[in-house]
């Protein structure tokens, strides 16, 4: 019948060789005369083109400076790309979908997680970090790193006791810490505590913290906000101690990287000797500092004194004399006794790309990090990952009274930049590495979220056997149930030629069979040979059914026994499977949000399918934006707005564009309020299951959500 | 005889030859991405450039037709991003010229009347399948998408197509 319908189509569709009137003209006047035009137009174009190669060629190593201070007004905020380490923060994020970054705009975009890297001194020489919380299924472990530093000699030892609570019920009995018999009472120590939480759910929100001394004194709580990503400490006082941003971190680790240029590129393109570059680079440094404060630049210069007072904040030292900056960017003004700076062309600022590791002892961050050299036109064409990376240690410590900068640099001297090699690392695809930490962790995110964080292969990438019937017969050799022997599965294409008005037309039936056995005939068009979980010892067969004219279908068959029995069946265009026993349709998944979502999925384990819907306690409050409007694919906008269900319902059956449907747009975000499956009868024959979505839209207006990505 | 290797030509006698193949499936490609005339014929006028500044580069004509509209369907997409930044203009992009000799066109041309009557977004599939004559695979390639996919969009295209078409028929007929 399709094949009937499709060339009747075609015939009536081949005799219309209308195009209008104006796009007659197009062609015919192209080819008349605007052709030899347009060619000279085009070689001018292509001169432009190799001009602006050349010129982006210099960008790459080469930048002006002014650029540089725009960049510093508009980096509120740098970027923060989680890499997956081990600290809490980066092990919540990992229940969310890691960003993709590749331009400017959004590696400067606001990532502030507003959470502490810093440790916590809860007593005189004793500091704790909260490491971790490592999450399996319903239980979990908070990772403490325990500094302890004993000055004097039988100074009583400390030991501590701790206590975790949530927001129901208590998840751990007080545990004493493990170190309470270690007979050590003098030098330095440095532990680790696992606090198991065995009371611990996927849907915790909030963790408390309390850690007593041995006399059951509180001497420090942590309120830890796992939704928001966020730690409050507070003394035993009840006050909250201070807290270290990300963001603001890593703003200025990207300032500090810059001195350290010199490593990075050769000599030859510096006329500073290694500690003249250093020198000059802190004296832009100190001007980025007092623009950045200023948000303009000045016009009549910047004192040597004032400078050089911006430069102790950097880094603790006053340098007496002017330093000596060459013919730089910044030129040393004897007359004036003042630094300004000349037109012209100066290195690439730095970016900080990640923090590696953090470490806190006697009021200094030791600090490893990753950075590169990032001009404009890097982010433009989106090469930053092209980019050479390095790698430095800094030691920081925190400027209590400052002017410019909290953040002064304690081992100038010994800073030295590398490259950095490592292979796997990959700024704009953060999945691989944080795969590898929740091997690394046993970090088991339960069934019920992955909507958030699990990879979803199509069935092309993951399919032991593939098999489409337009190629005809087809056997295939592979032991489905882990029993030694290999099964058969034959497919055969019965044809039949049928006549349509003067014309022939092939009408195939396509047999599919287990070891002679019939299981599936005449729609399914293509098999699949799959493992759908390979945490059982079944691999099972999928058939897709493209229709015949309904909506396509994935069927799902495992052998039992000896014969295939249908587990069930999926509708959609395609289907996604994480090898894990979650299948997903693609009816129900995109990745156009941020983090990514669907409503339903199914699993199948141990010949046992089963269809789960969302839950919505876990999506609730959980803001999703708009990545994009448009479905990259076909460009299509993929989610609209109803304020009437009934509209909603409209576009479903009618395909109707109801005027009241509202297209979402980039960057809006909206929070599920409610999920609710409903039963739509389209005809007699046919019932669709529909999900009734309600949403908040942009925090403000609440309606329903079309959305619809196959149907374009 | 041309080397295999060589490209196809790059004289404008030969593009013109081969674009004239194409000239018609061009323009309902574009009709079936673009709600009005005007859009089309611009996506046209860029694709041809692009296209004539490229054939050099094209070493087999046979994909000339595959080469061509994959062009044009790039060059829709670009113009509706552009009116997408300069203002959502989506309604207004349905807004067309007073023009007597589209009007003529729409009511003659057999696609763009069962086109206009049936999911706007199924229109793209269906006319590279139906009109120009792609298989599902050069298709799922051209769209990127996988081809359950665009199977899936045929099938709902095709019955309601074939109904208007046997309506209009019976009309006829009658």
């Amino acid at each position: 019948m399709d094949n009937q319908r499709d060339f009747y189509i075609k015939e009536k569709f081949a005799q219309d060789d209308l195009i209008s009137k104006k796009a007659d003209d197009v062609f015919n006047n192209f080819f008349k005369g605007e052709l030899k035009m347009e060619e000279n137009k085009m070689e001018e174009k292509v001169v432009d083109i190799n001009d602006a190669k050349d010129k982006k060629f210099k960008m790459k190593k080469i930048m002006s400076f002014v650029a540089t201070l725009v960049v510093v007004f508009l980096s509120v905020n740098v970027y923060a790309a989680t890499q997956g380490y081990n600290n809490i923060f980066f092990i919540i994020r990992n229940l969310v979908k890691p960003e993709t970054v590749n331009n400017r705009d959004e590696i400067l975009s606001d990532r502030d997680i507003t959470i502490s890297y810093q440790p916590i001194e809860i007593a005189n020489n004793l500091t704790i970090q909260v490491n971790g919380l490592i999450v399996n299924e319903n239980k979990a472990t908070l990772t403490l790193k325990i500094d302890e530093k004993y000055p004097l000699e039988n100074c009583p030892k400390k030991f501590l006791v701790y206590d975790v609570t949530g927001e129901r019920n208590d998840l751990l009995e007080k545990q004493e810490s493990l170190k309470i018999n270690d007979n050590k009472t003098t030098g330095e120590d440095s532990y680790v505590e696992e606090l198991e939480l065995l009371k611990f759910k996927n849907d915790t929100k909030n963790l408390k913290l309390e850690i007593f001394d041995q006399n059951d004194l509180l001497i420090v709580s942590l309120e830890i906000d796992l939704e928001n990503k966020n730690i409050d400490v507070l003394s035993s006082q009840n006050n909250k101690l201070q807290k270290l941003s990300e963001t603001e971190l890593k703003e200025v680790l990207g300032y500090y990287a810059r001195l350290l240029a010199y490593d990075a590129f050769n000599s030859e393109d510096f006329i500073y000797s290694r500690e003249e570059a250093m020198k000059a680079a802190l004296v832009e440094n100190a001007m980025l500092f007092i623009v950045t404060k200023e948000e303009k630049i000045r016009e009549n210069g910047y004192s040597v004194n004032e400078l050089h007072s911006a430069i102790k904040e950097i880094c603790g030292i006053y340098y007496e004399e002017p330093i000596d900056l060459k013919d730089s960017l910044i030129y040393y003004d004897k007359e004036r006794n003042c630094y300004d700076w000349n037109d012209g062309d100066g290195m690439n600022p730095a970016l900080c790309l990640a923090i590696q590791d953090i470490s806190f002892y006697n009021g200094i961050y030791t600090i490893d990090y990753v950075y590169c050299f990032a001009g404009d036109g890097d982010y433009m064409d989106n090469s930053i990952e092209e980019l050479d990376k390095f790698k430095s240690t800094i030691q920081l410590a925190l400027n209590n009274n400052y002017k410019y900068t909290k953040y002064c640099i304690k081992n100038l001297n010994e800073m030295v930049g590398e490259k950095y090699t490592e292979e796997n690392y990959e700024i704009n695809d953060t999945t691989n590495k944080i795969e590898e930490e929740n091997d690394r962790n046993d970090l088991l995110i339960s069934d019920e979220l992955i909507q958030f964080d699990t990879k979803f292969y199509l069935l092309d990438e993951i399919a032991i056997e593939y098999w489409d019937t337009s190629m005809g017969d087809k056997q295939i050799f592979y032991d489905l149930d882990s029993d030694g022997i290999d099964d058969v599965i034959s497919i055969k294409v019965e044809k039949e030629i049928n006549e349509f008005n003067d014309s022939t037309y092939e009408n195939n039936t396509n047999i599919f069979s287990l070891n002679g056995i019939e299981f599936e005939k005449e729609y399914g068009t293509e098999l699949y040979v799959v493992d759908l979980n390979k945490n059982d010892n079944n691999v099972e067969i999928v058939i897709f059914d493209p229709g015949p004219s309904d909506d396509p279908v994935y069927s799902i068959y495992s052998k039992i026994e000896y014969e295939m029995v249908l587990q069930g069946w999926i509708e959609g265009p395609s289907l996604r499977a994480d090898e894990k026993g979650n299948i997903l349709a693609d009816f129900w998944y995109d990745d156009i949000t941020e983090p990514s979502i669907y409503f339903k999925y199914y699993y199948i384990n141990n010949n046992k399918f089963e269809e789960k819907l969302l839950d919505i306690e876990k999506v609730k409050d959980v803001k999703f934006k708009i990545k994009s409007e448009l479905i990259p694919s076909n460009q299509y906008k993929t989610y609209y707005f109803a304020e009437d269900f009934n509209d909603v319902l409209n576009k479903y059956q009618n395909f109707e564009d109801g005027k009241m449907l509202r297209a979402i747009n980039e960057n809006d975000e909206f929070k599920i309020l409610d999920v609710e499956m409903i039963e739509k009868k389209y005809d007699e024959d046919y019932t669709e299951k529909i999900y009734k979505i309600k949403i908040e839209l942009n925090g403000k207006d609440v309606g329903y959500l079309y959305h619809m990505q196959w149907a374009g | 005889m041309r080397e295999s290797n060589e490209p196809v030509n790059s004289n404008p006698e030969a593009f013109e030859r081969l674009i004239n193949t194409v000239r018609v499936k061009l323009y309902k490609t574009g009709m079936a991405i673009l709600k009005n005339d005007d859009d089309v014929c611009d996506a046209i006028q860029e694709t041809l450039l692009s296209a004539y500044k490229n054939f050099g580069s094209l070493r087999e004509e046979q994909y000339f037709s595959t080469w061509i509209i994959r062009i044009m369907i790039n060059k829709c997409y670009d113009i509706i991003k552009k009116k997408q930044k300069v203002a959502y203009l989506n309604e207004k992009m349905e807004i067309e010229a007073d023009d007597a000799y589209y009007d003529r066109y729409k009511e003659d041309s057999t696609v763009e009347r069962v086109l206009n009557q049936i999911n706007p977004d199924l229109k793209l599939v269906t006319v590279l399948y139906y009109y120009d004559e792609f298989s599902v695979k050069e298709i799922s390639e051209m769209l990127n998408l996988p081809e359950g996919t665009v199977k899936s969009r045929l099938a709902r295209a095709r019955d309601k197509m074939y109904e208007i078409l046997k309506m209009e028929e019976g009309e006829r007929i009658g």
